[in-house]
């Protein structure tokens, strides 16, 4: 089963398939933006991709800024708050290397080894995705 | 003539704190076939909604790391509610993160999925066909 493939990988005992992860049929490395569940979604509806890609910059943005200011705060719970959040969002839209930057940022800030300046990291992935999220709108 | 969508006449609330996350497993969702689909921000905004929602949705789809209230401590208040249609509502979760300690929690909560980020379309359908069954 999916779900208890999942647990195990994970070292969850999922006895009752629980815990459910979209796996995907081909192995290999992870594209950095992936526009496959956006298409999906939207189809041919350019219009809504484009006001869901853009919400996704804007907050993404400002998200960064977030983390930057809080870690310079010295406010590394407020900071993995927001690198949670950003993870999520980035892994949803398909912008799966901010998305892993954020969740290595989010593990160092829990275990304290976050080196100040790591927001950067995430600035430069977000305007690597940038262009490649914004050609989806037109069509490309 | 009659719609013949399987969850035409369901309602499914969508708790998410993210406005990119809402806006898109809304939008499953409402591809999926549901006659309503309401998004909320957090568990106490959802939990106000819930205190008028007329009809009651069928299903909850909620993400865990939330302020005021994240997901966990939604559905503890959701399981408390005295009213048991609301109470009984299937739950799945929706969140970035699957730990021992989290999994455990759900299923405490006699959650009816979790399901970790990102979720695709066919996942999604997956799990609400079990939830509902």
């Amino acid at each position: 089963m999916l779900g208890s493939a999942l647990a195990r990988a994970m070292g969850i005992a999922d006895t009752s398939g629980l815990v459910e992860e979209d796996v995907p049929a081909e192995t290999g490395p992870m594209r950095d933006v992936d526009l496959d569940v956006l298409r999906k979604l939207y189809g041919a509806q350019r219009g809504e991709m484009a006001e869901v890609i853009e919400m996704f910059l804007d907050n993404a943005a400002r998200q960064i800024a977030t983390i930057d200011e809080r870690m310079r705060a010295g406010d590394a719970s407020h900071a993995q708050d927001v690198a949670h959040a950003l993870k999520g969002a980035s892994h949803s839209v398909g912008a799966h290397a901010l998305g892993e930057a954020a969740s290595k940022l989010e593990l160092e800030l829990r275990t304290g080894g976050a080196k100040p300046g790591s927001a950067e990291t995430l600035r430069v992935k977000l305007e690597a995705a940038r262009p490649v999220l914004m050609r989806a709108t037109e069509g490309q | 003539m009659a719609d013949e969508r399987p969850y035409a006449k369901f309602g499914v609330l969508v708790i998410d704190d993210s406005p990119v996350v809402r806006a898109m497993v809304s939008r499953m969702l409402d591809q999926l076939g549901f006659g309503r689909v309401q998004a909320e921000a957090d568990g106490s905004a959802a939990l106000t909604y819930l205190e008028t929602a007329d009809p009651a949705p069928n299903l909850i789809v909620c993400d865990i790391g939330m302020k005021p209230m994240d997901g966990m401590k939604f559905v503890e208040a959701l399981r408390a509610l005295p009213a048991l249609h609301l109470a009984r509502l299937p739950v799945i979760f929706l969140t970035a993160t699957a730990t021992d300690e989290l999994v455990r929690r759900a299923r405490e909560l006699n959650a009816n999925g979790y399901i970790v980020k990102p979720v695709t379309p066919e996942v999604l359908a997956l799990r609400v066909e079990r939830a509902l069954a």
